[in-house]
């Protein structure tokens, strides 16, 4: 009785590839590449450097194939390396939020900008979305962009593990090379720090919107009476 | 326990409304050049691997042909070697070698005239020379041996007269070192001696000069008495003169008593009488 691959673990799939079987490794890949590439550019905030480390991180992956030892998980085996790979592009985690931080400080006009287009751009060819769904959409996605910046890089780090590889408390922890109670007291604090952000700034932004709307309604009636006094 | 449990809902909370908003959210994917990058690098990877591996075995295989051939070939170069060694070493010897020369020549000669020939004379008269010169051989083995153990009884007799050298060197060097020992402990017996004159002689010296201290006070203590005497002598004269001067004085002078156990026996006398 023979699987397919879809059924296989990523463990096999990867000593699958190591005996040469490309189809495995086109899987894998398919399989692990949103999380891991998002979990560099949410911490790197630069797209093409994490383009770079994203292929470096597969590179090593692919070179290591044959030493890979497959009674540890392959992803956080991946994790691992790309972690490292940042780790040793920055010199530390701290020096990159530093950098981060100085980076959105004087550009924060721009890079607000920059976001609000990028995520403008994703919802406007969603065609199937109604407008105020769209903007419900674009003002979350906004929203967590800037909490996300805005969380300490130890934090950032544990919470994209936890969300984007979907990790246990214990394998985030061996990843971030911690004890687990450290690791569990930075993801607790990072979803607080989250949740308290997501809500002030969309309530900010509720408000403001609800502003505008009452603005503009303020503004139609009356430019409808000044043109009908023009007209008059 | 109440806290922890109200924590962990707090956490659950956080992460339920965390984790929404976040998988709903913008999920940038690489692009596809980077995908085709990627799987162009794994595939690279996977057409190398078994070029190699095709050729491994079968470049296993030619190097242990290889290896295999070249010790062969040096073994043989070695027992080649040996053999010409051989061969050279037994024509040095001194045999008479030119009958054999020539008469291997004369064989030589009739089998080369004999190519092509099937008459059945030459070759019997051939293997008659040879089974003339296969005993010769062996008598050039036999000599060739018995100069072999000649020389090893020279160097055998060498050895032994310089093992017997080394053993009389070594008795002379043992008795030579006996003697010097010898020598050594007399000296060191007479340093021993000297040492205990030089010794005894420093205890007399010091015993002399304690000696010498213990006269020295005698004579101080004797100087003293001396001066006490005199002391005594001038006390004895003036009390004498006292007296004398008592009895010009008074007619009914006596000498009393206690003057006589002080004074001389001449003052005594010179008191009584005038």
């Amino acid at each position: 009785m023979e699987m397919s691959l879809n059924q296989l673990t990523d463990e096999t799939l990867m000593r699958q590839y190591a005996k040469g079987d490309f189809a495995a490794f086109e899987l894998l890949y398919e399989r692990n590449k949103g999380g891991l590439y998002r979990y560099l550019l949410r911490q790197l905030h630069q797209e093409s450097l994490a383009e770079d480390i994203f292929q470096e991180v597969w590179g090593k992956v692919i070179s290591n194939a044959e030493s890979y030892n497959e009674s540890a998980k392959f992803t956080t085996w991946l994790y691992k390396i790309a972690r490292n790979k940042v780790i040793d592009h920055v010199r530390h985690i701290n020096v990159v939020s530093k950098v981060i931080d100085s980076n959105n400080h004087h550009n924060a006009g721009h890079t607000d900008l920059d976001e609000e287009h990028h995520s403008t751009e994703l919802f406007m060819h969603d065609s199937s979305l109604s407008p105020e769904k769209k903007h419900l959409q674009q003002t979350q996605a906004e929203a967590i962009d800037y909490c996300l910046n805005k969380l300490p890089a130890h934090q950032l780090d544990c919470f994209l593990l936890r969300e984007e590889g979907g990790f246990s408390l214990n394998n985030i922890a061996q990843i971030v090379n911690t004890n687990l109670e450290a690791a569990k007291s930075r993801l607790r604090v990072a979803y607080r720090n989250l949740r308290i952000c997501l809500t002030q700034k969309m309530d900010v932004t509720a408000q403001a919107a609800e502003l505008t709307s009452a603005s503009s309604s303020v503004a139609k009636p009356a430019a409808a009476k000044s043109g009908g006094q023009t007209y008059e | 326990m109440n806290s922890q449990s109200n924590d962990d809902s707090e956490f659950s909370q956080d992460q339920y409304f965390v984790s929404e908003l976040y998988l709903n959210g913008n999920k940038p994917r690489p692009s596809k050049n980077i995908d085709s990058a990627v799987l162009a690098m794994a595939k690279q990877q996977i057409t190398v691997k078994p070029l190699w591996r095709r050729w491994q075995y079968a470049g296993s295989v030619a190097a242990s042909v290889l290896i295999v051939s070249f010790l062969l070939m040096r073994n043989q170069t070695e027992i080649t070697q040996e053999l010409t060694q051989q061969d050279t070493f037994m024509a040095d010897v001194s045999v008479p070698r030119q009958s054999n020369q020539e008469k291997e020549s004369a064989i030589g000669s009739i089998e080369s005239s004999n190519a092509g020939n099937a008459a059945q004379a030459p070759i019997a008269k051939s293997h008659s020379l040879i089974a003339e010169v296969d005993p010769m051989r062996n008598e050039n083995r036999f000599s060739l041996d018995k100069k072999e153990q000649e020389r090893i009884n020279v160097v055998a007799a060498r050895v032994s007269r310089l093992k017997e050298d080394k053993s009389n060197y070594m008795d002379s060097l043992s008795k030579q070192t006996e003697a010097i020992f010898k020598q050594v402990q007399v000296a060191k017996q007479k340093f021993e001696e000297l040492k205990l004159r030089d010794q005894a002689a420093a205890q007399s010296s010091r015993m002399k000069i304690e000696e010498l201290s213990l006269l020295q006070k005698k004579r101080n203590e004797l100087k003293v008495e001396q001066s006490s005497e005199s002391n005594y002598e001038n006390l004895q004269n003036a009390l004498f003169e006292k007296l004398l001067e008592q009895k010009s004085l008074s007619s009914d002078w006596k000498l009393s008593e206690k003057y006589i156990n002080v004074l001389t026996l001449e003052q005594i006398r010179k008191l009584r009488r005038q």
